[in-house]
C-alpha cells in the first residue's frame, strides 16, 4: 500500500491535464485564487471551504504565497477541507497584482491541496526543480495549451 | 564523519514552499560542502525546533520573529538560488569554521 502511495507522489500525478486551465481571466487576486481552487474542486480534492481557507489565509499571513516571480502558489492547512493531495494550475490571461512587491505581477497560479505534511514531499521537490529550471521555467510561461505545459511537467 | 548543519525553512503552513526550499538549500549546501538537514517547518512552530539557521521570506519574516540563538535570514523568494547562496553565505563560512571544516 505504501507502495503504490509512495510512486503516486509526482509532479506528474498531481497535476494531470483536467487540473490545468489557461488564458483564464480574473480580476484580482482573489478571484485568481478561486480559479485554483475551482480546479481542485472540480476534481474532488477539495471541499468547497477549502477554497475559502486559501484566501483567508493569505490574507492573514500576507502575499508571501506568490513563492517566485510571477507564481502564486495559494494553499490552506490539511485539515481546512482537503481530501486527497493535488495541485492545479491556472494561467492567467492577463498578469495580476497580489501584493507582493517583489514578485508580482502573478501570471501563474499553483494550487495546492495537502492530505498532510508528508505525502507530497517528492511532488514539491519537482516542482521547486522545475521552477530553479531557467529553461523550463520559461517553457512553463511561454505554454499556451494544456500539451505544452504537461511535456514541462513530464520532463 | 562531518558535523550536519541544521536549517529549518519556514512558510505559512509548512507545507508549500518550505518544501520546495528543501530543494533549493540541499543544492547550496551541495556547493558549499557542508551535509544538512533540513526540515520544513511554518512560522508559529519554528521557534521550538533547535536549529543553526532558519531561513524563510521577507514577507514573513516578521511573523517568525527573533529566535534567541539561532539566525534567522529572509529572502525574496525560496525559488531565487542566487539569492539564497548569497543570504546563507556567512551563516554556512560560520558554521564551517566553528565545526573545523
Amino acid at each position: 500500500m505504501t507502495k503504490i502511495n509512495d510512486t503516486m507522489d509526482s509532479l506528474q500525478n498531481a497535476l494531470p491535464a483536467e487540473q490545468i486551465n489557461l488564458n483564464v481571466c480574473a480580476h484580482d487576486w482573489q478571484e485568481a485564487v478561486r480559479e485554483a481552487g475551482q480546479l481542485l474542486l472540480k476534481t474532488d480534492a477539495i471541499y468547497p471551504q477549502y477554497i475559502d481557507a486559501m484566501i483567508q489565509t493569505a490574507k492573514e499571513l500576507g502575499p508571501y504565497i506568490v513563492i517566485a516571480k510571477g507564481i502564486a502558489m495559494p494553499h490552506a492547512a490539511s485539515e481546512a477541507g482537503v481530501k486527497r493531495t493535488a495541485l492545479s494550475l491556472v494561467k492567467l490571461a492577463h498578469p495580476i497584482e497580489f501584493g507582493n512587491p517583489d514578485n508580482d505581477p502573478v501570471e501563474l497560479v499553483i494550487g495546492l491541496a495537502a492530505i498532510d505534511g508528508k505525502t507530497h514531499v517528492n511532488t514539491m521537490r519537482m516542482l521547486a526543480e522545475l521552477i530553479i529550471d531557467p529553461d523550463r521555467l520559461a517553457r512553463l510561461f511561454a505554454a499556451q495549451t494544456k500539451e505544452e505545459i504537461l511535456q514541462v511537467i513530464a520532463q | 564523519m562531518a558535523k550536519k548543519m541544521k536549517i529549518v525553512t519556514v512558510c505559512g503552513c509548512g507545507l508549500g514552499s518550505s518544501l520546495m526550499a528543501k530543494t533549493s538549500i540541499e543544492k547550496i549546501m551541495k556547493e558549499f560542502g557542508v551535509t544538512a538537514s533540513i526540515e520544513a517547518s511554518d512560522a508559529g512552530t519554528a521557534k521550538g525546533y533547535p536549529s543553526d539557521l532558519v531561513v524563510t521570506t521577507t514577507m514573513l519574516k516578521p511573523r517568525v520573529g527573533e529566535i534567541p540563538g539561532t539566525p534567522v535570514v529572509a529572502v525574496k523568494s525560496f525559488m531565487n538560488v542566487d539569492e539564497l547562496r548569497e543570504v546563507m553565505r556567512p551563516h554556512v563560512e560560520e558554521f564551517k569554521k566553528k565545526n573545523n571544516m
